[in-house]
């Protein structure tokens, strides 16, 4: 069973294959997450926003993202809404859309919940000191938002990371992929037992870091 | 759509009650089985579910464990799902102060009167969102069906598109999940502001 | 001489290495009114938490009315719990339930009443309390005194052989501690048993008939109450009876 499993000898040959699909989760996971990141941003922006027909299709939108299935959404992007848009289709681009698209509507509420988690009642005291508006923002928002949005921004992104592998599905060359190409090759199922584990190693990873990056910003806000 | 909405059922049954055990042994239990079964938690959080089904379905006939694509989604859905639910039921659980378990073992009740009458009940309330986010996620892995060949509504969809190059049945099998969905995600939206305001 | 109701031998009790009860024991018979003061930290809390096991000691034995309480058998310990009653700092009370169903809850499930008669005692007991008036309130919408006297009608209703208070009035606003002050006085001159921790010295020098000063763990004195709030013997306990009063 072992053999069939864990074999090392097997995993030393698949290497340079598993480290290439590796290098592509990556780099989709890098595009991706900043795809996310920035689209989060605009649409808390739009939330904020004086204009209601933009609030309103900001919280359709995350709505929307929210319910589709990572899978679903990744398949109607590839082959419908690129197409339908003339872009090119390209798995890399299709995939890194898809999940910055929804994952960027994750995004946009942990922003606007980490806004709401700072007390008014400072920003009022800030005020009536004589602080102008930015200031405020630079010196009492910032830095307790920052705080409050570690936690879940970093469960956000563990979640990103664990959607990677859907990217198989539309042919992009990922871990999940090159894995089942290795299967093929040497008919053991040892490179899937190590794509899981890589996949654990990361995640682990990024718990401590976040854990981490929590600590450092704790201290440096009680300083 | 049938077979997604059978999927779904049937994981929700299946993992509600050993996520509500895991939550409540972790809480209430001996070191040594919460603090193992903690551990266990957070490693499972740690893997892609698409990777767990992949691995039943075409790994495990290897160790001489063969199950169908159904079943294969199947257990690994609802092994995540118990994670999960385990996790919002911990939170909820973790909410309700120590001073209730107090009160109530005060006065003289027994555990499970204690749990079903006192606790859970609080729980429950702070649960909501959490769980009604649970069940978004959970009819969302039902998708995962598809990357094995079952014939769920997004399977059924691909097929016709690759086979045929007609890209309705996905319109259809997209406007089917999110008729599933987003009155989930409503209700959790609700549930969510409900929690808000009354912190 | 009668069986005490209540019997403590030797309870310690360590908490992550330190030792917060050392060797503590002490009987108290039936009808009496122990008061329990010291310094914060001495242990008071987890001492009387130990009482009913809601903090198992780490040596020492608990008896009521001669009957030992042990985490051996769930049913023997709640069947015991339900003759003891107890009062929270914090209240504790049940804020999914109206105030009577937290007084009937531990009627059924603990004594096994029928509904309606369960249902009746605890009306009854909540009067007794002077909240009649307000059987189907939920707590969110009492006042904390009003609270606490809920509390207490929910442990006098299971007529307990033995009463706990846990600083009773420490977590109330002055207004409100007299209401419920004037609740346990009314309990003490129906005869319970009590044992009470607080701060309210006026409370103690008017009510307790006898007092254990407790510091750092040990039973520093043991007297009646008259006796060691005139004169106490220790050094430490008249620096703290002269900080207090």
């Amino acid at each position: 069973m072992t053999s069939h499993f864990f074999n090392l000898a097997v995993f030393w040959r698949v290497r340079l294959l598993l480290l290439q699909g590796a290098v592509g989760t990556a780099k989709l996971a890098f595009v991706a997450l900043a795809i996310a990141l920035s689209i989060g941003i605009v649409v808390f922006a739009a939330q904020l926003g004086p204009w209601r027909p933009l609030r309103w299709a900001a919280e359709w939108f995350i709505d929307l993202m929210r319910a589709f299935p990572v899978l679903v959404f990744l398949v109607l992007t590839y082959y419908l809404f690129l197409p339908l848009l003339q872009v090119r289709i390209d798995p890399f681009a299709a995939a890194a859309v898809a999940f910055g698209l929804k994952h960027g509507a994750y995004f946009a509420e942990i922003y606007r919940s980490a806004w709401l988690a700072v007390e008014r009642g400072q920003i009022q005291a800030a005020a009536s000191l004589g602080l102008r508006s930015w200031r405020i923002a630079q010196l009492v928002v910032i830095p307790q938002a920052a705080l409050v949005i570690l936690p879940p921004l970093f469960n956000q992104i563990a979640f990103l990371v664990r959607d990677m592998p859907f990217a198989f599905v539309i042919g992009y060359f990922e871990l999940l992929t090159s894995a089942r190409a290795a299967e093929v090759l040497v008919r053991n199922s040892t490179p899937l037992v190590a794509a899981i584990l890589i996949y654990i190693l990361a995640l682990l990873l990024l718990q401590w870091l976040g854990g981490r990056i929590e600590e450092f910003s704790r201290r440096r806000l009680e300083a | 759509m049938f077979v997604t909405l059978q999927l779904a059922t049937l994981t929700f049954f299946l993992a509600i009650v050993p996520g509500l055990l895991i939550a409540l042994a972790r809480r209430l239990g001996p070191r040594w089985l919460a603090l193992p079964l903690g551990a266990m938690v957070n490693l499972v959080r740690c893997v892609p579910t698409l990777l767990t089904v992949v691995f039943i379905y075409l790994a495990l006939p290897f160790a001489g464990i063969t199950l169908s694509a159904f079943a294969s989604v199947l257990l690994g859905t609802t092994f995540m799902q118990v994670v999960f639910f385990s996790e919002a039921f911990r939170g909820a659980l973790a909410s309700v102060g120590k001073g209730q378990f107090d009160a109530a073992y005060a006065c003289g009740l027994r555990t499970t009167t204690v749990l079903r009458r006192v606790i859970l009940p609080q729980a429950a309330l702070v649960a909501a969102p959490a769980f009604a986010s649970s069940l978004v996620l959970l009819v969302q892995n039902t998708s995962i069906a598809s990357a094995v060949a079952v014939n769920d509504m997004i399977g059924t969809a691909l097929n016709i598109q690759t086979n045929y190059g007609d890209p309705a049945p996905l319109v259809a099998a997209g406007i089917g999940y999110l008729v599933l969905i987003v009155p989930l995600v409503r209700l959790t939206r609700r549930w969510e502001r409900r929690m808000a305001m009354a912190l | 001489m009668l069986r005490p109701v209540l019997s403590l031998a030797n309870i310690c009790k360590s908490f992550g290495g330190q030792p917060i009860l050392r060797g503590i024991s002490f009987d108290v018979p039936s009808g009496q009114v122990l008061a329990v003061i010291g310094p914060s930290g001495g242990g008071k809390s987890t001492l009387l938490r130990c009482i009913n096991l809601l903090e198992a000691p780490d040596e020492g034995i608990v008896k009521l009315d001669g009957e030992t309480l042990t985490r051996d058998s769930a049913a023997r310990l709640a069947e015991l719990r339900s003759r003891i009653g107890m009062v929270f700092q914090l209240f504790n009370l049940f804020p999914h339930l109206t105030a009577r169903q937290n007084v009937s809850l531990a009627l059924k499930y603990a004594l096994k009443l029928k509904g309606d008669e369960a249902d009746a005692r605890a009306e009854q007991t909540l009067a007794r309390v002077g909240l009649a008036h307000k059987i189907d309130a939920y707590p969110r919408h009492l006042s904390g005194g009003q609270q606490q006297r809920v509390a207490i009608a929910r442990a006098l209703v299971m007529r307990p052989r033995l009463m706990l208070f846990d600083e009773p009035t420490s977590a109330l606003d002055a207004e409100m501690v007299a209401e419920v002050l004037q609740v346990m006085r009314d309990v003490v001159a129906e005869g319970m048993t009590m044992v009470v921790v607080s701060h309210e010295m006026r409370f103690v020098r008017s009510a307790a008939d006898r007092i254990l000063f407790i510091a750092e763990g040990e039973v520093v004195e043991d007297r009646p109450a008259r006796e060691f709030l005139d004169d106490p013997v220790e050094e430490r306990s008249r620096r703290f009876v002269a900080a207090i009063e």
